[in-house]
């Protein structure tokens, strides 16, 4: 219990003001993307004039041949990707948590890539890749640049997790008779299971949001979800661009809801 | 466990991809120009940083950058404060209202933005009505549409190093201080902030160098007459006019600023857990 909260001369000093402030702060965070969504079911050709209660953007929008084709791309680059995070970075998380010295300097080196700016990782990305192999912009590049996301967030899951690993249990099974290999699927993998499974859930869906890279990576056909959505809202705003980016938002919150729900788990 | 097979795999990939092209950006940036890039040794793209449309670019960047550390601050310190000192569970959910936009996809928030600010747009209209548009013009596509967006997509990460700091700050320290009657005015800004200033800074520090390096909300939000480093890079690499080692060196400069960000926040990290 912290003291603040029950200390009554502190208690009391919680300001209307104060309460004012982080309510205009949530509605700031939030007023844009409700409006976006109510006007997403508004039967107006204009993207923000409310014209009586429609599905039949969201209809139009499951037609879009140049759509469905872009979130093909986007799916199989974000399963690829997300694989490739998985395979290296639940083992780098195991070696991390069980290194001496550099500890800082690993971790912080492989979350890099989420912390540089997007725009300097495709372009470095994409004149290695022509420069060193010869390899035009496409899915290749495209999901090697998305790898190296997908590996920073699962390392950075699986990592959380290790923390509160008692680490004394392997030894136990293995003094029991048990092999290493048997000890960590009994034991490590079933406690390290919601953060992996979390961790590429957060991985599919920075992959599926993923602009930047995606755009400078990207050659001839293989265009992906938020490719087309940029090209669109350069245009014009539409009630069809509204049910669009509904859509994404609601994709996008489904997988951070069970990836969230999956770490709560003991 | 030993850590070195099992972290090779990981860090062979994040050299391959990662650090490689970064050398390779280094090695662009003393290249010569050329369709697209020209292997002999030239310090042309370093000396056009000092081009003065490059340096009014960069130096608009750098203030965008901290205007938008000012803002997610004024926004975020006394949201971080109530989060604290609500009760456990309004304070959870209060965090993560503040944390989910993290997990929307930033084209759908900076479009939820444009189609606000926009002329016909709800917000566009409201400012319209109220006389707080200049003639002919509008909100969107302007530094102050770009800035209210990057304080927006920004605020979560001032937020949560913030509320952490409070979370860490000793409750016996308080209550030792309440005890011997210091007011709360007092016990806010001789202990409280103290303890909670490497937090600050960390937040700070985080909103700053991302600003830096930002790309796409500028790019949609400022408009084309208001671009800043991010989106000068790009055009340094895309279409007709292209300059790959000019860019090349605006991205090395923007990395380092980072990673001097980077290391600073690293060094107040570990002062406060000393």
């Amino acid at each position: 219990m912290n003291a603040l909260t029950t200390h009554p001369a502190l208690l009391r000093h919680l300001p209307w003001w104060l309460r004012l402030h982080t309510a205009a702060v949530l509605v700031f965070l939030y007023l844009p993307v409700l409006t976006l969504i109510v006007f997403s079911f508004s039967n107006s050709p204009s993207a923000m004039q409310w014209g009586g209660f429609t599905t039949k953007w969201y209809a139009q929008l499951s037609e879009n041949a140049r759509l469905l084709r872009a979130a093909g791309n986007s799916a199989l680059v974000a399963i690829i990707s997300t694989a490739i995070g998985l395979l290296l970075g639940v083992p780098a998380a195991i070696g991390h948590a069980s290194l001496r010295r550099h500890r800082t300097r690993v971790a912080a080196s492989l979350l890099l890539p989420i912390i540089a700016p997007d725009v300097v990782v495709a372009l470095a990305l994409k004149l290695w890749c022509l420069t060193a192999f010869a390899l035009a912009p496409g899915l290749t590049p495209m999901i090697l640049g998305h790898s190296l996301l997908s590996l920073a967030y699962v390392f950075l899951l699986v990592s959380a997790r290790l923390d509160r690993f008692d680490w004394r249990l392997l030894d136990a099974a293995r003094d029991l008779g048990a092999s290493t290999t048997s000890a960590l699927r009994l034991i490590l993998f079933p406690h390290l299971w919601p953060a992996i499974a979390g961790g590429a859930l957060l991985a599919i869906g920075v992959s599926l949001d993923e602009y930047v890279i995606s755009s400078f990576l990207s050659g001839p056909g293989t265009s992906t979800v938020p490719i087309e959505t940029a090209s669109l809202i350069r245009k014009t705003f539409t009630p069809e661009i509204n049910a669009l980016a509904s859509a994404l938002l609601a994709l996008s919150a489904c997988l951070a809801a069970a990836a969230i729900l999956l770490q709560r788990r003991r | 466990m030993k850590p070195r097979p099992l972290l090779a795999p990981a860090l062979s990939w994040l050299a391959l991809w990662f650090a490689a092209p970064l050398l390779m950006t280094v090695a662009a940036s003393f290249a010569q120009r050329g369709q697209p890039i020209v292997w002999s040794f030239s310090s042309d793209a370093w000396r056009s940083l000092l081009d003065p449309g490059v340096l009014k670019v960069l130096t608009r960047t750098l203030v965008m950058a901290a205007l938008t550390t000012f803002g997610t601050l004024a926004a975020g310190l006394p949201t971080a404060w109530l989060i604290n000192r609500s009760s456990p569970r309004t304070g959870r959910t209060i965090l993560a209202l503040v944390m989910l936009p993290l997990a929307a996809n930033s084209l759908v928030l900076v479009y939820s933005w444009m189609s606000l600010l926009a002329r016909d747009g709800l917000a566009g209209r409201a400012l319209a009505a109220l006389h707080l548009v200049p003639e002919g013009g509008q909100w969107l596509y302007s530094p102050a549409a770009s800035l209210l967006g990057m304080i927006y997509y920004f605020l979560p990460f001032m937020v949560w190093p913030v509320v952490s700091a409070l979370a860490r700050t000793d409750p016996k320290l308080i209550e030792a201080a309440a005890d011997l009657g210091a007011p709360p005015r007092a016990i806010l800004r001789h202990i409280i902030l103290p303890l909670v200033t490497p937090g600050i800074a960390a937040g700070a520090i985080l909103v700053f160098i991302q600003a830096v390096g930002t790309f796409i909300i500028p790019d949609l939000l400022g408009g084309s007459k208001n671009l800043l480093a991010g989106t000068l890079i790009s055009q340094r690499f895309v279409g007709q006019n292209h300059d790959w080692p000019g860019g090349a060196a605006l991205s090395i400069l923007v990395i380092l600023l980072m990673l001097a960000g980077l290391a600073l926040s690293l060094r107040l990290d570990r002062n406060s857990r000393a």
